[in-house]
This record gives C-alpha cells, sequence and structure tokens, in this order.
C-alpha cells in the first residue's frame, strides 16, 4: 500500500503539476548528452504521459444532458486514468535520430517509455555515448565514453494500481444560467508548491440544451444538449534552489460534444460524441552550465493531437449526492470516476 | 565529464523506484591500466626482463558518479593492445608479459611468446566466452576485483615482460577492463 500511495503520488505529481522537482532529475547530467539528443530521448520515452494528460484533460465534464435550472449549480471532483496503449509501452530508439548516443546491437532498439514495464538491467538494452567532448585528448569523437542501460518505465500495470494509466484530477463548478444554459468553470489561481513552483488551471465550458429548438420536445425521451469545453494548465517547477531554472509545463485541450441523457428514477445514463484537441508543452527553461557549454532553455517539446471522442456513463444521484463514471474512447480511452453535490 | 550523459537512465533512477522492482541500471566502461615499456630499462637488463607496478582507483577514476550507488561491480571482458613500437631493425622478438594485483601477486593474465609489434585490441577474457586465456584461479582473481572497486579500494597492479632480445623502441601495452556497475534505486 505503501508503495501504491508513492506511485500514486509520483504519478499525480508528474502529470499534474509536474514531475520534475519531485523527481530530483539532474538537468545538467542531462544535458551532457547534448541538446537535440536530450530533447529527442526525453521527447519519446514521456510521450505517453503527457499525451495520456492531454486526453484526461477533456474528460469529467458533464454527467448529464440536463443543464443546471437557473441558479442551480454542481460542485464536482474528478479522477480521469487515461489508459495508456500497449504500443505506447515501448519507443523505437533509432541510431540515426541521435548524434552522441547509439545503440550498439544494431541500428535500433526498443526501449520502454515512462509507462512501460519496470525491467531489470538484464532486460534494458545498454545506449552508448560517444565521447564528443574528446574527454581523453586522443583526437577520435566517436569512440564509446560510456555505456548506460536504457531508462526503465514505471511498470505501473504491475502494481497495485492494475491499470497503466495517466491519472488527471479536476475539480469543477457548474452554475445554471438562462434558456437551458449552464456555465461551467474549472479554475485553481496561481498557488505556490511548497516553494518549489507554482500551479495554475483554467477551464470553462459551456452547456446548451439543444432538444428545446427540436419540435415536439416534450415528447422526446431524451435530454440533448450541446458542449464546447476548453481546459488550461500551466505549472513551473524550480529545478535549482536558486530558482532560476524551472521545467514549465503547459496543457491546453478542447472539446465539442453532443450529449444525450435520460434519467430513470435516481440513476442517468449519458452518452456524447464530438471532437477533442490537445495541446501540451514542456520546457526547461533557464541556464545550464554542462562541461563544455552554457545552454538557455535548452529543452522544449510539444505534443499535440486531435480526434473523435465518444463516451458513455452512468450517473446516480441521492438527494444532493452524485456518484458517476464514464468511459470514453479515444485516443487514450478514458475511465472517470467522480462524485459531487448537485442543487436543481 | 565524469558527470557523464545518463539522459533518461537518470530519469529512471530520479523517480525514485516506482515500480515493484525498484530501478536497477548498469553503467558499463571500459577502465585502462597503461604500461609504459622502456626501451633503455629492457636493454640495459642481462635478461631484457622488465617489471613495474601501477595503482589505480577504477571506482573514483571512472565511475565517481555512481560508485556510491553500486549494489555489485562486475569485470565483464579484459583486453590488451601493443601500441607505439617501432621495429627499426626489423628483427623478431618474442616476449611473455604477466599481469597481476597485489601483494602477494593475484595473476591475472600470463601471455608466452608473444611478437612484439603493434597490434589492434586482442581477447583475453569475456564472460561466457570459450575463448577466454585465462585459467580459473586468474578469472576469481579478476572477479574479486570487482569487490574492491566497490569498496572504493586502490588497486597495485603488476606487469612484467621479458623479452628474448633487445627491442628497438618504446611502447606501450594497455589493458583494459570492461567494468560494469550494478546500480539499483529505492
Amino acid at each position: 500500500m505503501k508503495r501504491f500511495l508513492k506511485q500514486l503520488r509520483v504519478l499525480v505529481v508528474l502529470m499534474s503539476i509536474s514531475t520534475f522537482s519531485y523527481a530530483q532529475i539532474d538537468f545538467d547530467s542531462f544535458l551532457e548528452a547534448g541538446v537535440a539528443d536530450a530533447n529527442r530521448l526525453l521527447e519519446l520515452y514521456m510521450q505517453p504521459a503527457f499525451e495520456g494528460f492531454g486526453n484526461g484533460m477533456n474528460s469529467g465534464w458533464y454527467n448529464t444532458a440536463k443543464p443546471h435550472k437557473f441558479l442551480g449549480f454542481d460542485v464536482t471532483a474528478n479522477v480521469s486514468m487515461a489508459r495508456v496503449p500497449d504500443a505506447s509501452r515501448f519507443f523505437t530508439f533509432r541510431n540515426s535520430e541521435y548524434e552522441n548516443v547509439f545503440f550498439a546491437g544494431g541500428s535500433s532498439v526498443e526501449t520502454p517509455t515512462l509507462f512501460g514495464p519496470n525491467l531489470g538491467a538484464d532486460d534494458l538494452p545498454q545506449l552508448s555515448f560517444r565521447d564528443f567532448d574528446d574527454i581523453d585528448n586522443d583526437g577520435d569523437f566517436m569512440e564509446e565514453l560510456i555505456r548506460i542501460s536504457a531508462p526503465t518505465g514505471l511498470g505501473i500495470d504491475e502494481s497495485e494500481l492494475g491499470i497503466n494509466a495517466v491519472p488527471v484530477p479536476m475539480v469543477q463548478l457548474g452554475l445554471g444560467l438562462f434558456k437551458g444554459t449552464e456555465v461551467k468553470l474549472r479554475y485553481i489561481p496561481e498557488t505556490d508548491i511548497d516553494g518549489e513552483g507554482n500551479v495554475n488551471l483554467f477551464g470553462i465550458g459551456v452547456m446548451h440544451d439543444i432538444g428545446q429548438y427540436l419540435p415536439g420536445e416534450k415528447l422526446l425521451p431524451i435530454d440533448l444538449a450541446g458542449f464546447v469545453g476548453y481546459t488550461n494548465l500551466s505549472s513551473q517547477i524550480y529545478v535549482n534552489d536558486a530558482q532560476t531554472q524551472s521545467a514549465d509545463f503547459d496543457a491546453s485541450s478542447w472539446t465539442v460534444q453532443a450529449v444525450a441523457s435520460k434519467k430513470i428514477l435516481f440513476a442517468t445514463v449519458f452518452a456524447g460524441f464530438g471532437y477533442t484537441n490537445y495541446d501540451v508543452d514542456f520546457g526547461l527553461n533557464g541556464t545550464f552550465n554542462t562541461e563544455s557549454e552554457t545552454l538557455t532553455d535548452p529543452i522544449a517539446f510539444n505534443y499535440a493531437n486531435s480526434g473523435m471522442r465518444a463516451n458513455v456513463g452512468l450517473r446516480l444521484k441521492l438527494l444532493f449526492l452524485t456518484l458517476h463514471g464514464e468511459y470514453a474512447l479515444q485516443e487514450f480511452n478514458t475511465l472517470t470516476v467522480g462524485v459531487g453535490i448537485s442543487v436543481r | 565529464m565524469r558527470k557523464t550523459l545518463l539522459l533518461l537512465s537518470i530519469v529512471s533512477l530520479a523517480l525514485f523506484g516506482c515500480g515493484e522492482a525498484g530501478v536497477e541500471l548498469d553503467v558499463t566502461k571500459g577502465s585502462t591500466v597503461t604500461i609504459q615499456i622502456s626501451r633503455n630499462l629492457v636493454n640495459s637488463d642481462v635478461d631484457n626482463f622488465f617489471s613495474t607496478t601501477q595503482t589505480v582507483n577504477f571506482a573514483d577514476d571512472d565511475f565517481e558518479e555512481y560508485i556510491g550507488d553500486a549494489e555489485s561491480v562486475i569485470i565483464d571482458k579484459l583486453t590488451y593492445q601493443f601500441k607505439d613500437y617501432n621495429n627499426i631493425s626489423g628483427d623478431l622478438v618474442l616476449m611473455d608479459i604477466t599481469l597481476g594485483t597485489g601483494s602477494p601477486n593475484n595473476s591475472i593474465l600470463d601471455v608466452f611468446g608473444l611478437v612484439v609489434e603493434n597490434t589492434g585490441t586482442v581477447l583475453a577474457y569475456e564472460t561466457g566466452n570459450p575463448e577466454s586465456a585465462l585459467s580459473a584461479a586468474q578469472i576469481a582473481n579478476l572477479e574479486s576485483l570487482g569487490n574492491q572497486i566497490l569498496a572504493r579500494q586502490n588497486i597495485t597492479f603488476n606487469a612484467s615482460a621479458d623479452f628474448t632480445d633487445d627491442i628497438d623502441s618504446d611502447f606501450v601495452i594497455e589493458f583494459t577492463f570492461d567494468v560494469t556497475l550494478r546500480v539499483t534505486g529505492e
């Protein structure tokens, strides 16, 4: 259990606030491999984590197609688990994509991503680093300087968690306005994280009852709504004590959905279909000194994707208390569970 | 740049052991002992015999960044190479070389009847390779070096070369040990 909690903490920190302070990563050492190689390796290794986060951000917006009545509201907390596809458990390290790092056993090798299996050293390929700074002054910049096991994965699916997924926690407020319109807000003001960085979140969504425009609305057996939502999360984690170096994470997503739901007693079945998009930037900013050079803002990469999303879910409402769950089919299929208070 | 570029290996370490098995990785590097053979010393000896000792600390010299987290140290391979010999006379000279450690000497390598000439890298021992030139006792001595490295001890190498005749120039013998540190993290 202790290990599970540690894993959960790491994952939550990793994705929603950024791991890079807690992880105590020695970025200076990273950069000794050269900026281009460091970017490429990090980008591929971290890819499922960032993409999973992007998928997870678009989940949990709604659990019914019926907007609140005027000044009705809900406060809802969700955790979305964006399941990492099996194909994203490994990435292909290709020698042709790197300058100073290579796999000596062939032109390419499969190696775990962050969300890959937790392999021991005997099962991991070794990556070789060239003496590109000619440390031994022999004029040979291509010789192998050192060989190190490729990074292993977290092995999340092997743990008590039992599902290889990126967790995305979220809290939001829904408020009924007029003419079948409801606005949803996700908001965390810029918040200091124990002096190690900060995080802020903003999201806004609008749900509008479209059933009211259809002839014979009263005869419709279901509620129908359109929904548009946008979420942005930014965080900055200081890498050094002087707070001149930071790992910066900025993720935004939006979704457009058609939503239908049917209430039967205290249960509401809902489903949605539409289009989603996410855009995640990660950067390592500041001035970093390697043994051979000074680098400014050396790491930057971006993950972006868009596609169709369909989901189905169930909400239970007991007086003001709501419990809900949904499963979304998208790039990273996502399971969301949540609890909330809903009035009117 | 001993502080080497582990790129993502460091990530794994840094994630403070999230998997059931924690984090485990190997760091492998060739650590070299270089013996300078002096023509004057060889030729001035009535038996054309040369010997020297050299003290090294592989842990601090080559693995400073990692040795503190190492769980075990293994020597996977031993190679040697002759370099920089200038055979001016064209005469054929043979030599026997020995390499050992400590006092009394624990033999690691004995090679007899070698032609004195520049060579490429010659494999003396490799884990699992039946072509090894080392005896079982020598392999055991080699393996014990791993423990000395893990303990960050200095290692004193005793090297000797016995020639059949005078030699034409100084030259170098490089003994290279492929040292693998098994590093673990919780």
